[in-house]
């Protein structure tokens, strides 16, 4: 266990250090800033072109907020946690790492911290962003609070589907990327949107679900009994919670099961 | 130390190791076989980074696979060649040793202990994309050895070093087989793992073709089927000479100085040069072995193997 820590320990700062060059810093600052900036670019435009249009985005701007900062978020994660054996196959690092004790779990751990990290950093920068923006047009009733409850949310959505990622990396190696891509379309968007029981098995329907016990209803053209309706009667913040926990430490563990268990090898050693 | 036994390792319908049978004991090793013939694979399945499709392998008494503690006595120098811009040998070495469960404050000291000792300690801050090929593999080696491990296995150590680079890696091998420690060399090139001194493994399609000391690996090679040229003031009468031996299959003459005498045992011939020059007074100016490469040996081992041709000696 103590391999593990220290390993995992290291790994963070190694590759901490690795990515701390301009083009990442400067990928790292576009994501962040992306959110805010489309939020501007849509409120500013709906303002000056029509008072109507400008009341509906009013109405829509935690959504648009949540919506954006989503992107971004599944963004970051997704160049950040789904290639992390990948990265070390291809680069040929990965027989210098994995002759070591335990160091296929210390340096898959290693590289979730970070992804987690970095991704939960970009996200919160482009949420507080937006907040800003939204605040300065409308007056969010309490920005402070939502930017909590938000940022929050943000970061089980960072430990859980980081987890998840970096699953599918350590199973899918050269397709890693896309396949978590169709996963987040095809199981987090279309199949949590699905009113059925189905949809309680996506982390997005429980992440949403909270989101609307704090913040109150955010989605558009939707009222909560309409909701309810749809999805049944609410779970309380904890159940939904120890799910996304659940589901967290299952995909982990999982994925600490795959990668001790394959046999990786580089295309150049046979 | 190692036990492998029967041990295949298919690879789809490619076969990496064919059926391998040994154990060795603590000591040095030069495991030969030309460029595809399953070193790799084999180091592999020492270290348990791959299981074997068939048979069984032992890492000091243990199965490997899944037993990871055990690769806190090993280290392993990869062949391949790998590039992380911005980082230091320091950093790089540092952060592996620490992957063995060492403080970063011990590591660090282990990192340049390490470095020191393959000499790169005067460049270990600079960014190792701006070294040579010759000073990566030095730090390859570095963090092999840096914790200290009971037995270090390189993979063509010798790849990219100049001649002063070769000559210091093999005193660095040298110095470490003399300490008592336990070392696998895999190489395709004969001369560079026998200047270690090991006990030879020969390995050629993923099959164990011969393996011993030294002493026996020289037995092999002058007593397999070879092709000797021989430079003397009488071809002729050298020729009618060594005819007289049995094991000569074919006889050229080579211009006007030169025969060139295909022979089942090499030894055999050479045995007889001595008395040709005291007995028949032939002076006898050069002998090469035109298959000496590593390559026509394994060619020949692996005949021998399937018994395509007949030998006096065991493989």
């Amino acid at each position: 266990m103590i391999h593990w820590i220290r390993g995992a320990q290291a790994t963070f700062g190694f590759e901490l250090r690795r990515s701390l060059t301009w083009n990442r810093f400067l990928v790292a600052v576009g994501l962040a800033l992306f959110p805010p900036v489309m939020l501007n670019v849509v409120v500013r435009t709906a303002f000056v072109s029509n008072s109507v249009i400008a009341a509906g985005v009013s109405e829509y701007s935690v959504f648009a907020i949540i919506f954006l900062v989503a992107l971004v978020c599944v963004l970051s994660l997704l160049l950040w946690a789904t290639p992390n054996v990948q990265s070390e196959l291809e680069g040929k690092t990965w027989s210098f790492i994995a002759v070591r004790p335990g160091a296929r779990i210390a340096s898959y751990l290693g590289k979730y911290f970070l992804a987690v990290g970095i991704s939960l950093a970009v996200s919160c920068t482009a949420l507080a962003g937006c907040i800003l923006v939204a605040n300065s047009y409308q007056g969010l009733e309490n920005p402070l609070k939502t930017l909590g409850q938000l940022s929050l949310i943000y970061a089980m959505a960072c430990f859980v589907y980081a987890a998840i990622f970096s699953l599918l990396g350590t199973i899918f190696i050269k397709r890693a990327m896309v396949v978590a891509a169709g996963f987040m379309i095809g199981v987090e968007t279309f199949l949590s949107l699905v009113p059925a029981v189905v949809s309680k098995v996506t982390m997005s329907y429980h992440l949403r679900s909270i989101g609307l016990e704090w913040i109150g209803n955010f989605l558009p053209e939707t009222s909560l009994p309409e909701y309810e309706m749809a999805y049944g009667e609410p779970w309380p913040v904890w159940m939904h919670m120890t799910c996304i926990a659940i589901m967290t430490i299952l995909a982990l563990a999982i994925g600490m099961i795959v990668i001790t268990q394959r046999q990786y090898v580089t295309s150049d050693q046979t | 130390m190692i036990e492998l036994n029967g041990v295949s390792k298919l690879y789809k319908t490619v076969i990496g190791v064919n059926d391998i049978s040994l154990s060795l004991g603590a000591g040095v090793y030069g495991l030969l076989g030309p460029n595809g013939s399953g070193k790799t694979t084999l180091i592999n399945l020492i270290l348990g980074q791959i299981k074997p499709t068939l048979g069984t392998v032992r890492l000091f008494g243990k199965n490997p696979w899944r037993r990871s503690y055990l690769l806190r006595r090993v280290g392993l120098c990869p062949a391949l060649e790998f590039s992380y811009p911005r980082i230091s040998s320091l950093q790089w070495v540092t952060y592996l040793v620490q992957m063995h469960g060492f403080t970063q404050h011990d590591a660090k000291q282990k990192a340049i202990d390490a470095l020191k000792l393959v000499r790169l300690d005067h460049v270990m801050h600079q960014p190792m994309t701006e070294y040579s090929l010759g000073m990566r593999q030095r730090a390859k080696i570095a963090q092999a050895v840096a914790h200290d491990p009971e037995l270090l296995i390189l993979d063509e150590p010798f790849n990219g070093l100049d001649p002063v680079g070769r000559f210091e890696m093999t005193a660095l091998l040298r110095q470490w087989a003399a300490e008592g420690k336990s070392l696998i060399l895999a190489s395709h090139i004969l001369h560079e793992v026998e200047a270690v001194d090991p006990s030879f493994l020969l390995i050629y399609g993923g099959r164990l073709m011969a393996s011993g000391s030294p002493a026996e690996m020289r037995r092999i090679l002058a007593n397999s089927p070879n092709t000797l040229s021989i430079r003397t003031d009488d071809p002729s009468r050298l020729a009618a000479y060594l005819t007289q031996d049995a094991a000569i299959k074919n006889l050229k003459f080579i211009g006007g100085d030169a025969i060139e005498i295909e022979t089942l045992s090499a030894s055999s011939v050479l045995e007889k040069l001595p008395a040709a020059a005291a007995e028949a007074g032939i002076v006898i100016k050069e002998v090469t072995s035109s298959d000496e490469s590593l390559k026509s040996l394994f060619s020949t081992l692996m005949k021998i193997h399937r018994g395509e041709i007949e030998t006096r000696i065991s493989v």
